[in-house]
């Protein structure tokens, strides 16, 4: 029969590549140590890494340090199958904001005796858990207010003078509603809080949890007063169509002028001029109330306790995130160095004064790192959303966050 | 039949299945029995499982965001399932006939179903965007309201199940035209013969015989739209508000951004009971009656 | 039937698939696009600046041309193994009595009913162990069988006409033969439909070749395409432009394969 035929000589096609494919692997691995990166890409750039490599592998030829990247909204399923598989890589990329549920369960090592006093104390914000450093930081973020200076002008306000306190802040999004424009975009389908909630959460002088972390701290009055203020936001200064949105379409909204203003990560810089060329905006500040935070995150590389090889991978990591290396990549794809050595010289080969602005407000940020973070926005992001929508009162969206919330936290005390 | 007989026609039909039914314990029996072990356990798969017993499905029976999942998943599949049963027959019937282009229709109708589920669901948050969408600026166009479609807690669901029905649409017409090409053509001709119409034909003589394929029908799509995933993750994370929370997505919420994999394969295990109750009450009431 | 209604017939059919193609153009258009940003508002369907730097940045930056390869590989090997497979388990099921019949189909349909991130951590922990992990059975074996193909052919073979397995019987043919001579040929359309939908799905599957390779020689498109999305910035063009080349192949096959279903006349009658 012609369909067998066919069919057995894919069959056979697929089993010689098959072999191939297992000899090629066997040959790769020959006597080196080869250490295994897992990197997701922050941008479409993935050849970030091949000069680093390259370097450290001549310097090093008994090591080979073999990179792979995978898409980044997996990066959940990957970690999690490949720690319960007991094939976890040697080093992982991880952000700051979860890193801790890893090195809650033991699966990160401490890296506090590869790196000297002196070399953490390099580090602007070095996460510490527990007494711990577990994350050796490659880049840095803040999420500053990006405005549209024509759309200020138009309203009748100092394109030079971008709103600082709540008030002025309101008083903004007044006139420029007046003049018939939308002053805010923040869709509302995001599942992380960091831009919806927390900049309002922490002004306001609100936090999730209390000092020792014990106790969920939402609907104390400071909390409420930041969610009361945000459906206020909502319900006046942002477009109603964007209750269907999810956060990609943000970027977009504030590129193309349809709102004045906007909270995104300093990156967007680079890339609102390359997308929107004749947008004319500049960075106004991390607003201020009874305090002045906003959200802003650190990202790096952690080695997980699986390694066969962790003293190795941390001399790969130290090379990666010395002050050179860690300069050059933060330069390429707009974002801040989380070392004070490499500060300078990445404002100086970005040179854009508007990244030089954002470098100023990431001296306000603040980030909320307890292992029941992620837990506990996948309860909190829904009842914000419902609060919004005025299927809820404020004070009921953040009481049943909070009593969920406590729950959670209480079992996750338990049994850790 | 006397027992060698019968043994011997055991044996050959148990050879027959043996290549799927091993590649089936491979790699559905192991992880099946362990995702059932996991359920009474509280983990996130980074450490060693903790055993909680039945707390997971108490601690489900009083949450509210698991009931709303269930109704969702209730409500979204009844829309499914109804029209695409449906709409997909008469599209199969009416490109099966003689008219022109017929191929080309066919092909047209199945290109959503080719493209990825990522391309479709972008182009249809863009269609039903409120400010600047197509579907609003028609409906502007002839002086209707336009509505929020994904934003607003009671349209949410229904706008999805509508995309979901327009992409499958294709897949189900396919699965239609198989059928009927099993209707032999001289039952057509007898039955025209006798002086029957075109909608007499199609009673008496198409779906009679098309029962099979159109219980068949039934059956895959309302497995397939009790586990909605794809469409959920990309547009709408289950918002706004959970309006758009269906039970696979609540597990894969529980489990790869909670980290809660003891309960996420407890909701699991649930979804899983669910459809296979719907699934036999399906086939013995409708199976019954068209006796297959 | 009436005029008025066949041209009623007509339009309907025409709008719905004029709607059908939408996605197509749109896609087309955005991968011809060196953008960040998805929507345009009002929709740029014909580009400003037309550009194949997509297409050529994906062809010779990523690794494309070797996920090309995996993908055909694994979606060829799987239609032959799921259709060789599937048909011959359905024969029993529509065909014969024996044992445990009913409760077994039972038990295949429900393995179509689990939740599929409830299976994804214990199929790869399992895999792993058996070191199948970055290997083409892994990639092969959740398509070889599968509940669908098994309900879907059982169900058309269940039309087929007894007289004529009877009369193959008469005839001295063995079981064997019955299923190669006269079940599988008979079968064509139905073969030929789960031939499409099991390329489609083994072609757009996405879950299962994430979890179960790890290093990127050995992805298949969707997961390969899928890395162009970064963690905070996405170039939606090239995007588009994956998307584009990834449907191509899934079209040509239905359109091979769609002629079986324009035969209209499948049983010739009674064998003599």
């Amino acid at each position: 029969m012609k369909k067998g035929l066919f069919s057995s000589i894919v069959l056979s096609a697929g089993m010689i590549c098959f072999i191939l494919n297992m000899v090629a692997i066997s040959a790769a691995i020959g006597k080196k140590i080869v250490i295994t990166q897992w990197s997701f890409p922050l941008t479409e750039e993935k050849a970030e890494f091949t000069n680093t490599v390259q370097e450290f592998e001549e310097a090093n030829p008994e090591v080979k340090v073999n990179i792979e990247f995978f898409p980044w909204s997996y990066r959940v399923e990957r970690f999690m199958t490949a720690i319960a598989g007991g094939v976890a890589p040697d080093l992982g990329y991880l952000n700051a904001d979860y890193f801790t549920i890893f090195a809650d369960s033991g699966n990160l090592i401490s890296l506090n005796k590869y790196f000297s006093e002196e070399e953490i104390n390099d580090l602007k914000n070095p996460y510490k858990w527990k007494g711990h450093l577990y994350i050796m930081p490659i880049l840095q973020t803040v999420v500053p207010t990006f405005y549209n200076k024509r759309m200020f002008r138009e309203a009748g306000l100092d394109p030079e003078n971008p709103p600082l306190t709540w008030d002025e802040f309101f008083t903004a999004c007044e006139k420029i509603k007046e003049a018939g424009m939308w002053p805010f975009t923040e869709p509302i389908l995001h599942e992380d809080p960091f831009t919806i909630v927390n900049p309002w959460l922490f002004q306001a002088g609100g936090s999730y949890l209390n000092e020792e972390g014990t106790k969920v701290t939402l609907n104390n009055e400071y909390g409420l007063e930041a969610l009361e203020t945000i459906v206020k936001l909502h319900d006046k200064y942002v477009n109603p169509c964007e209750n269907s949105l999810k956060a990609a379409e943000r970027g977009p909204r504030f590129g193309e002028e349809r709102v004045a203003m906007c909270y995104s990560e300093q990156q967007s810089i680079r890339v609102f001029r390359k997308d929107y060329p004749q947008l004319d905006f500049g960075i106004g500040h991390i607003l201020k109330y009874r305090k002045r935070q906003s959200h802003g995150t650190v990202a790096g590389y952690v080695i997980f306790s699986q390694s066969k090889h962790p003293d190795v991978a941390a001399k790969w990591l130290t090379f990666l995130t010395n002050t050179e290396n860690v300069a050059e990549f933060c330069a390429e794809l707009y974002f801040i160095s989380p070392r004070k050595s490499a500060d300078s010289l990445v404002k100086e080969k970005i040179n854009d004064p508007l990244f030089s602005r954002a470098v100023d407000e990431s001296a306000y940020t603040r980030l909320f790192i307890a292992p029941i973070r992620s837990t506990l926005n996948v309860v909190l992001m829904p009842k914000v959303q419902a609060a919004i929508l005025h299927q809820v009162t404020p004070k009921q969206a953040f009481d049943e966050v909070t009593e969920k919330a406590q729950v959670l936290l209480d079992q996750y005390i338990a049994t850790h | 039949m006397n027992l060698i007989k019968k043994v011997k026609n055991t044996g050959i039909c148990y050879l027959f299945i043996f290549p799927s039914i091993f590649i089936f314990l491979l790699f559905f029996v192991f992880p099946i029995f362990y995702a059932l072990f996991l359920s009474l356990h509280s983990t996130s798969m980074l450490s060693p499982p903790i055993f909680v017993g039945l707390r997971n499905y108490q601690e489900l029976f009083h949450d509210k965001t698991f009931w709303m999942s269930i109704k969702n998943t209730f409500i979204y599949s009844l829309i499914f399932v109804s029209s695409v049963v449906s709409l997909s027959l008469f599209v199969a019937v009416v490109l099966n006939t003689k008219i022109r282009m017929r191929s080309i229709f066919r092909g047209l109708y199945f290109i959503p179903v080719i493209c990825s589920v990522v391309v479709v669901a972008l182009i249809w948050t863009w269609i039903y965007n409120s400010d600047v969408g197509v579907l609003n600026y028609f409906l502007r166009l002839v002086h209707l309201p336009p509505q929020n479609w994904l934003g607003n807690i009671n349209m949410a669901l229904v706008a999805i199940a509508i995309m979901a029905i327009w992409q499958s649409i294709g897949y189900y017409m396919v699965l239609y035209l198989a059928g009927l090409q099993g209707i032999p053509r001289q039952l057509y001709e007898a039955a025209r013969i006798d002086g029957g119409s075109s909608w007499q034909v199609f009673w008496h003589v198409t779906l009679p015989l098309l029962t099979p394929t159109i219980l068949f029908v039934v059956i895959i799509s309302t497995i397939t739209s009790f586990q909605v995933f794809d469409a959920i993750y990309i547009m709408s994370s289950g918002g706004p508000a959970n309006s758009t929370s269906t039970i696979s997505w609540l597990i894969y919420q529980t489990g790869f951004q909670g980290f809660r994999m003891g309960m996420a394969s407890a909701v699991g295990y649930i979804l899983f009971a669910i459809i296979f109750v719907l699934s036999f009450v399906e086939l013995r009431t409708l199976g019954l009656r068209f006796r297959y | 039937m009436p005029k008025l209604l066949k041209i009623l017939i007509y339009v309907i059919l025409c709008a719905v698939a004029v709607s059908a193609i939408f996605p197509f153009i749109w896609m087309f258009s955005t991968s011809l696009k060196d953008t960040y940003t998805l929507y345009r508002y009002p929709p740029e369907f014909i580009p400003e600046n037309p550009t194949l730097l997509n297409y050529i940045d994906m062809f010779s930056r990523t690794k494309f041309l070797i996920w090309l390869k995996n993908s055909t590989i694994v979606a060829f090997c799987v239609l032959f193994f799921n259709l060789f497979f599937n048909s011959l388990a359905a024969y029993p099921f529509a065909k014969k009595k024996f044992f445990g019949r009913d409760v077994l189909f039972i038990l295949i349909l429900g393995t179509m009913m689990v939740p599929i991130y409830v299976l994804i951590v214990p199929v790869f922990v399992m895999f792993s162990k058996l070191k199948l992990i970055n290997t083409y059975p892994a990639l092969i074996i959740p398509g070889a069988a599968s509940g669908f193909g098994i309900f879907l052919l059982r169900q058309y073979m269940v039309t087929i006409p007894d007289e004529l397995i009877d009369a193959a019987k008469i005839d001295g043919c063995s079981e064997i033969g019955i299923y190669f001579k006269i079940v599988l040929p008979l079968c064509k359309p139905a073969l030929s439909a789960l031939a499409i939908l099991v390329f489609l799905w083994s072609w757009n599957v996405f879950t299962w070749p994430l979890i179960l390779t790890t290093t990127e020689s050995m992805r298949t498109l969707p997961v390969g395409l899928a890395m162009f999305q970064g963690q905070y910035v996405t170039r939606w063009g090239l995007v588009m432009a994956g998307a584009t080349v990834t449907f191509l192949p899934a079209l040509l096959v239905f359109l091979i394969l769609q002629k079986y279903f324009v035969q209209g006349i499948a049983l010739t009658g009674l064998k003599g």
